[in-house]
């Protein structure tokens, strides 16, 4: 069995469900006491928040290259980045290490080309509903037809996601996500991405219109299957 | 603040509640989005546990010295090994490596004598229970008297350690058990009773007797936030 690299922490709340699930899965895989081999490292958040919302984004970058060196250098044989927002810097971190780098869009694009979709919703931070490090990714390299909620609505959802950082879930949000959905389901999204960690605490398949698709789910999965092939 | 290391996966359900009650304990005392910095590794338990019944101690300890010196080289400032049991390599472990490991008897043992207690019953595996790297360590080093169940009662305290709560299995039959052994210890004087296996906490709440209950979980991990942000 590999060894799983987390750089986690971003936040901790939606680490801990990678923890949970990557060791749920590598259990019901191996059976026994099997328990999943996992290095984390877990970052002060406050930290980058604070530069994020300044723009210091080289300043970001070397935090997080050095948390990830230190990742390989403690022997994981490979990376999760457990942010979709962070993997607007996956490429400086890639370069600067030796270990691979598990893609959070990759892991999400094959789960949703697998099950016949093209045509899909992404809910995420502003960074990543508008920038192209991920949405780029899902169209040129995966061919998906990617739509996101308008201008509004996407600082609603940002928004929310600040909130489940804090560890709060309301139902007022909850609906909210539910009717941004709608409207993107409208506009023949035939599933939506949570493509932020956080938001599959607030929200879960099964409780909107169309299919949703949790990337902490996803990437932990994949994960655990590049860990026991 | 300082780098929190911990040596988890043993089981990992505890070891999320290390993960948790750390970044809970961090965010109340800096608040905001403040959040721990961790450096984890978690181990596969399958290997540790069948040396843990085979008694081959030295094997367990070859795999977490190995996890141990990966923790320190990830930048770690000091060391929690996230369960009872295996403080018993705990010396092993310390000579291996060049950061400071928390002891979990001597964060509980200062719970105890900062609540003025002399003597606590002891719930753990039949190895916690049984074994001096525990128990002795409270005795000699805190001079706190311990006391643990009868043979038949530590069986039943042990197997569903191992049948059960690792395996992330409630049940409300060992939850009575446990509480009947909880009350016989405090009716053979225990002021109060350490659950001194990290998984214990997931069945027995202080809400739920009126017995003091000592979870070592929340202690080891408030000690750990107390000395990260000191």
């Amino acid at each position: 069995m590999k060894t799983i690299g987390l750089l986690g922490g971003l936040s901790w709340e939606s680490t801990v469900v990678y923890y949970r699930e990557i060791n749920r899965l590598v259990g019901k895989s191996l059976g026994g006491y099997h328990s999943a081999k996992i290095i984390l490292n877990s970052l002060e958040f406050a930290e980058l928040e604070d530069m994020m919302q300044k723009g210091s984004w080289p300043e970001i970058q070397r935090i997080l290259i050095e948390g990830a060196r230190v990742i390989e250098d403690a022997g994981a044989d490979f990376l999760l980045i457990c942010s979709n927002t962070m993997h607007r810097n996956e490429m400086v971190i890639r370069e600067n290490i030796d270990i691979p780098v598990l893609h959070i869009a990759d892991a999400t694009a094959e789960v949703l080309i697998r099950d016949g979709i093209s045509k899909v919703g992404l809910l995420g931070t502003t960074f990543t509903m508008e920038q192209d490090y991920y949405k780029g990714r899902l169209k040129e390299k995966f061919g998906l037809d990617v739509i996101v909620p308008p201008k509004s609505e996407r600082e609603r959802v940002h928004a929310i996601i600040d909130e489940i950082c804090m560890g709060e879930t309301n139902e007022k949000s909850k609906a909210d996500y539910q009717r941004i959905i709608r409207n993107m389901a409208k506009r023949g999204a035939e599933a939506v991405i949570l493509g932020c960690t956080e938001i599959g605490i607030l929200i879960k398949d099964g409780e909107a219109d169309v299919p949703l698709y949790d990337t902490a789910i996803i990437h932990s999965q994949a994960a655990v299957k590049m860990a026991i092939e | 603040m300082k780098t929190i290391g911990l040596l988890g996966g043993m089981s990992w359900e505890s070891s999320a509640l290390y993960y948790r009650d750390i970044n809970e304990g961090i965010k109340k005392s800096l608040g905001g989005l403040h959040s721990a910095k961790i450096a984890m590794y978690s181990v596969d338990f399958e290997p540790i546990e069948k040396l843990q019944h085979a008694g081959d101690w030295d094997g367990t300890a070859e795999i977490l010295i190995s996890a141990a010196k990966g923790i320190e080289a990830a930048g770690a400032d000091f060391m929690l090994i996230c369960t009872n049991t295996m403080h018993e390599v705990a010396p092993q472990i310390e000579k291996n490596i060049g950061i400071p490991i928390l002891h979990i008897a001597d964060a509980t043992a200062e719970v105890i004598k900062e609540m003025g207690l002399k003597t606590v019953g002891l719930l753990g595996t039949a190895f916690t229970m049984e074994r001096d790297f525990y128990k002795g360590r409270l005795t000699d080093k805190h001079s706190i008297n311990v006391i643990i169940p009868d043979e038949k009662d530590r069986k039943i305290i042990h197997d569903v350690i191992y049948q059960e709560l690792v395996l992330g299995i409630i049940n409300d039959n060992s939850k009575a058990e446990y509480h009947r052994i909880i009350n016989k210890l405090f009716d053979d004087g225990a002021e109060a009773v350490i659950l001194g296996c990290t998984e214990i906490g997931m069945l027995v709440k202080q809400a739920d007797t009126d017995v003091t209950v000592l979870d070592t979980t929340s202690i080891h991990s408030a000690k750990a936030v107390e000395k990260a942000i000191e």
